[in-house]
């Protein structure tokens, strides 16, 4: 049995004391030196030992945001590791998983990264292509669902988004910038600006999508999203258009979104009380 | 003689970790492995491709979870909602047993995402028993401890990280998931006798064993998971084997995931560690 010289503190006050050491943030503790808390020997010292959990402490939470943010991390370059550890620094994972830590990321390069305004861009659409990937699965709405709805009450059509989807909105070319990384390219920086860039995300059995959509679109998947029938987005549309053209346009949407497997079948819509 | 204890957990065989990397091998050949682990972390998802996964290949293997989250020695509350999560995950999966570590990893609330090591002493035992048992009635099953690896040693302790482990699995009647790497690495950084942490495990509570790779970095060896296993933890699992009698078996390999069949290639050279097979012939074999 081995007994230790050094003071007995109270678990509690270890183990405060112990994490502020490996991530560097100010918890409830007195300021600790690592010697105090930690056997050194001639092998290594106190501090070098900490070392081993303050390295790995942000290495994995950096590796982990790439995974999360992987085309951002390839526009990054180098300096993601930079930019995660301070990112982590502000934001630190209070969750037993890591799949929240990027949640914040976007609003984070928003605020921090203000002349660089693709980053945060980047990041709302990769953290939007992230949060649905492991969303509950929901039975579609099929396109023989739609023809075998009696024609007389079409305009009841109850709608319902499946759970897997997310609408963004982003500064424009947020789109054009992750194609381009992902084929290789980093020279269109530029192309984002102000003008916001609407798109819906969603994933289709194991495949995650996302397309850009026109203000229109949105704000009928806005509708969707809440609840509408395909009467009400029918009616959101009368007001700039003639009734008959309305209704064409929405039912080619609606058509559209069905395929996408964006519509959640009827089932779905009774469990969530719609 | 140990090997006359009854374990209190079933022999699978010799399992792999269940990594993305290999999904789609898994998924359409149907390897010849005994059984699965997989961390539970990666599941614990609503739906989705890890569930799919999961569903699938729990129809042809079993599942064992195995989680890093449940920091079972921390001084913050037990995270209900996570408790939850697994309990639903583990209802889902009906896996052979459920494992954790035997380790801390928040304070106020901040996740270190680590497996860090107590102080070994009574006040920290008492709580990890407690800890433990609360777990093992909301789940309603026995669950095994991992020891970790360690890079640093607590002030203020005055047992060996052997004696508080078994004392755990006693006093709480649970089980203990030996990671014989990390025995191996652990034992190198702060100069215990390997052998006598594996002489100090309770045999009929080991219920699995954990097998993976390390590095040197300096004067310490870090547990990276993205090496074979070297000679020298070999040696230690074949006296592992010989202590315990036949124990499930798993590699872990989790950063550059090799091929699968590499990983096969590691599951036979345990099972000639294991049934005795000397150095020099392993390595003809390999």
């Amino acid at each position: 049995m081995r007994r230790e010289r050094h003071v007995r503190a109270p678990l509690v006050s270890t183990q405060t004391s112990v994490l502020k050491l490996i991530t560097a943030r100010r918890l409830d503790a007195r300021d600790p030196s690592a010697a105090d808390l930690i056997v050194g020997d001639a092998r290594a010292s106190a501090a070098a030992r900490l070392d081993v959990y303050r390295h790995m402490y942000v290495a994995r939470l950096a590796e982990a945001l790439e995974a999360q943010f992987p085309r951002l991390a390839r526009l990054v370059g180098d300096d993601f590791h930079e930019l995660a550890a301070a990112f982590v620094d502000d934001e630190p994972s209070i969750r037993p998983s890591l799949r929240e830590l990027g949640r914040p990321l976007a609003a984070w390069l928003a605020e921090h990264r203000r002349d660089e305004p693709e980053l945060a861009a980047l990041a709302r659409l990769e953290w939007a292509r992230a949060d649905v990937f492991d969303l509950e699965d929901d039975p579609q709405l099929t396109l023989d669902d739609l023809r075998a709805w009696p024609a007389e009450t079409f305009g009841e059509l109850p709608l319902a988004l499946v759970t897997a989807h997310r609408l963004v909105v982003v500064s424009s070319g947020a789109a054009a910038l992750w194609d381009a990384i992902g084929a290789g390219g980093a020279d269109v920086l530029a192309i984002v600006s102000d003008v916001p860039e609407r798109l819906v995300v969603w994933r289709e059995d194991v495949a995650v999508y996302h397309r850009v959509i026109d203000a229109d679109e949105h704000g009928a998947l806005a509708l969707v999203e809440a609840g509408a029938s395909f009467g009400a987005i029918c009616e959101r549309l009368s007001v700039g258009l003639a009734p008959d053209d309305a209704v064409a346009r929405a039912f080619a949407w609606l058509s559209t979104w069905v395929s996408d497997g964006l519509i959640a079948a009827p089932r779905v819509r009774a469990r969530r009380g719609g | 003689m140990p090997k006359t204890i009854a374990p209190l957990f079933p022999y699978l065989g010799r399992g792999l970790g269940l990594r993305r990397e290999h999904y789609r091998h898994v998924l359409d050949s149907k390897p010849a492995v005994d059984w699965f682990e997989v961390i539970s972390e990666n599941f614990m998802v609503a739906g989705g491709n890890p569930r799919r996964v999961l569903e699938a290949v729990r129809r042809d293997y079993p599942v064992v979870l195995h989680g890093v989250s449940l920091s079972i020695g921390s001084m913050d509350p037990v995270d209900e909602r996570y408790l939850d999560e697994l309990a639903a995950l583990a209802r889902a999966v009906e896996p052979a047993w459920v494992s954790d570590h035997l380790c801390w990893g928040t304070a106020h609330g901040l996740n270190a995402h680590d497996l860090l090591p107590l102080p070994y002493r009574e006040d920290a035992l008492e709580h990890v028993v407690q800890r433990v048992e609360r777990v093992q009635e909301r789940l309603g099953r026995r669950i095994l401890l991992e020891n970790p690896s360690s890079y640093m040693r607590l002030a203020g302790a005055d047992m060996e990280e052997h004696e508080f482990l078994a004392e755990v699995a006693r006093r709480a009647d649970c089980g203990i998931l030996l990671d014989v790497n990390n025995v191996y690495v652990s034992a190198h950084n702060h100069g215990f006798d390997p052998s006598a942490y594996l002489a100090a495990m309770p045999p009929e509570r080991v219920g699995q064993i954990h097998l993976a790779g390390h590095v040197a970095e300096g004067p310490l060896l870090i547990d990276t998971h993205d090496e074979p296993v070297c000679d020298d933890v070999w040696r230690l699992y074949a006296e592992a084997i010989a202590r315990l009698g036949p124990r499930s078996t798993m590699i872990e390999w989790d950063a550059h995931v090799p091929a699968f069949e590499v990983l096969e290639r590691e599951l036979d050279f345990a099972a000639r560690w294991a049934s005795g097979g000397a150095d020099a012939e392993v390595r003809r074999a390999a």
